[in-house]
C-alpha cells in the first residue's frame, strides 16, 4: 500500500443514502417538541402614548412651579430628608414621583396584557 | 440570505414545516458522519435523527458566527461522541485488529476491499480525540480549519491529535499500511 492509498481509504469511503423515511420520521419528532414563541415586541407605540398622557397629567394635577420648588427643596436637604419626610415640601415632590411608579407599574401591567405576555 | 438562514428564520418565527427543507438538505451528511463512528445504517440513523431533533431545540442559539455547516457538524459531533459512550456500540479493540492485520493472515495479501475496511474499523478503534479528528478531518475534505472549528480547537491541536493518530494506525496496523500522506504534509 503506497502512501497515498491509506489518504485515498479515508478520502474514498462510500457514501451511504439515507431511507426514504428518514426525513418524515425526523418530521414526526420535530412535530411533537415545543414550537418556538416567537419573542413579543415591546409595545413602544403604546407606551409611548401612555408616558406622554401620563406626563400630561402629572403637569396637570402638579404644576411645574411646585415640583422645581419641591426638587429644589428636596435636593437642597438630600442629607437629612430622611428626618424630615414630614416636611410638607418634601411630601410634596415625593407625591409625583411616587405617583410616576404607580403609572408605570400600572402601564407595565397593561403593556403585557395587552401583547399576551402573561401566557 | 442563503436557504439555510431563511429557514432557521421561519422555524424561530413558528413555521416548523420550514424545517424539513433543512433536513433534507444535511441528512445525507449527518447520517454519512455518524455512519463513520458506527459502522451501521440503521444506528447511523437513528443517532442523526437523535442529531436533528437536538439541532432544532438548539436552533435559536445559531448565532450565525460561524458557517451553518460547521455548527451543524459540531453540534451532531457532540451527540455522535455521547452515543458512541452511551450506547457502547460495537467497536472493535484496536488490539484485535492489530491481530487480523498481522497475524491471522501473516502470508495473503488483502485485498483492496478488506484492508479498506480494515483501515476504517482500525480508526473507529482509535482513542476518541484521535478517532474524531481524523473522521472529521477527512469527512470535511482535509480542511485543517474547518476540522479546528467543528472540533472546538486549535488547529494545532487538530494537527497534534492528527499525527498521534497516524502514530497509532502505523503501531497497530504495522506495515501493512503507510501513515496518511495528508495527515503528514499537515503535520510538517
Amino acid at each position: 500500500m503506497n502512501k497515498d492509498e491509506l489518504d485515498q481509504i479515508l478520502l474514498s469511503e462510500k457514501q451511504i443514502e439515507p431511507s426514504l423515511s428518514f426525513a418524515r420520521n425526523v418530521m414526526l419528532h420535530v412535530q411533537t417538541e415545543p414550537k418556538f414563541i416567537r419573542p413579543l415586541p415591546f409595545p413602544w407605540i403604546r407606551f409611548s402614548a401612555a408616558m406622554i398622557v401620563l406626563s400630561i397629567l402629572m403637569l396637570w394635577i402638579f404644576p411645574t412651579d411646585s415640583v422645581v420648588h419641591g426638587m429644589s427643596t428636596m435636593t437642597a436637604g438630600i442629607g437629612k430628608w430622611i428626618l424630615t419626610l414630614d416636611d410638607p415640601a418634601i411630601q410634596f415632590t415625593l407625591l409625583p414621583i411616587l405617583g410616576s411608579f404607580a403609572g408605570t407599574l400600572i402601564l407595565l401591567w397593561l403593556s403585557f396584557r395587552l401583547v399576551g405576555a402573561n401566557q | 440570505m442563503d436557504q439555510d438562514t431563511a429557514d432557521i428564520r421561519r422555524v424561530i418565527e413558528g413555521d416548523t414545516s420550514a424545517f424539513e427543507n433543512i433536513v433534507r438538505r444535511w441528512q445525507r451528511p449527518l447520517i454519512n458522519l455518524a455512519y463513520r463512528f458506527c459502522r451501521n445504517q440503521q444506528i447511523a440513523e437513528e443517532m442523526a435523527q437523535d442529531a436533528f431533533l437536538q439541532i432544532y431545540r438548539k436552533l435559536d442559539k445559531f448565532s450565525g458566527g460561524a458557517s451553518f455547516s460547521t455548527w451543524i457538524f459540531a453540534v451532531s459531533l457532540n451527540l455522535y461522541r455521547s452515543s458512541m459512550r452511551r450506547k457502547s456500540l460495537p467497536v472493535e479493540p484496536i488490539d484485535t485488529l492489530k491481530q487480523i492485520a498481522g497475524e491471522q493472515f501473516p502470508h495473503l495479501k488483502f485485498e483492496q476491499e478488506e484492508r479498506e475496511e480494515l483501515v476504517r474499523r482500525a480508526v473507529s478503534a482509535l482513542p476518541q480525540r484521535y478517532r474524531d479528528a481524523i473522521i472529521v478531518f477527512y469527512f470535511r475534505d482535509m480542511d485543517l480549519k474547518e476540522t479546528a472549528s467543528i472540533l472546538n480547537v486549535s488547529e494545532g491541536t487538530v494537527k497534534a491529535w492528527l499525527h498521534r493518530g497516524r502514530e497509532l494506525l502505523r503501531s497497530k496496523l504495522g506495515s501493512r499500511i503507510s501513515p496518511p500522506e495528508a495527515i503528514k504534509e499537515v503535520c510538517v
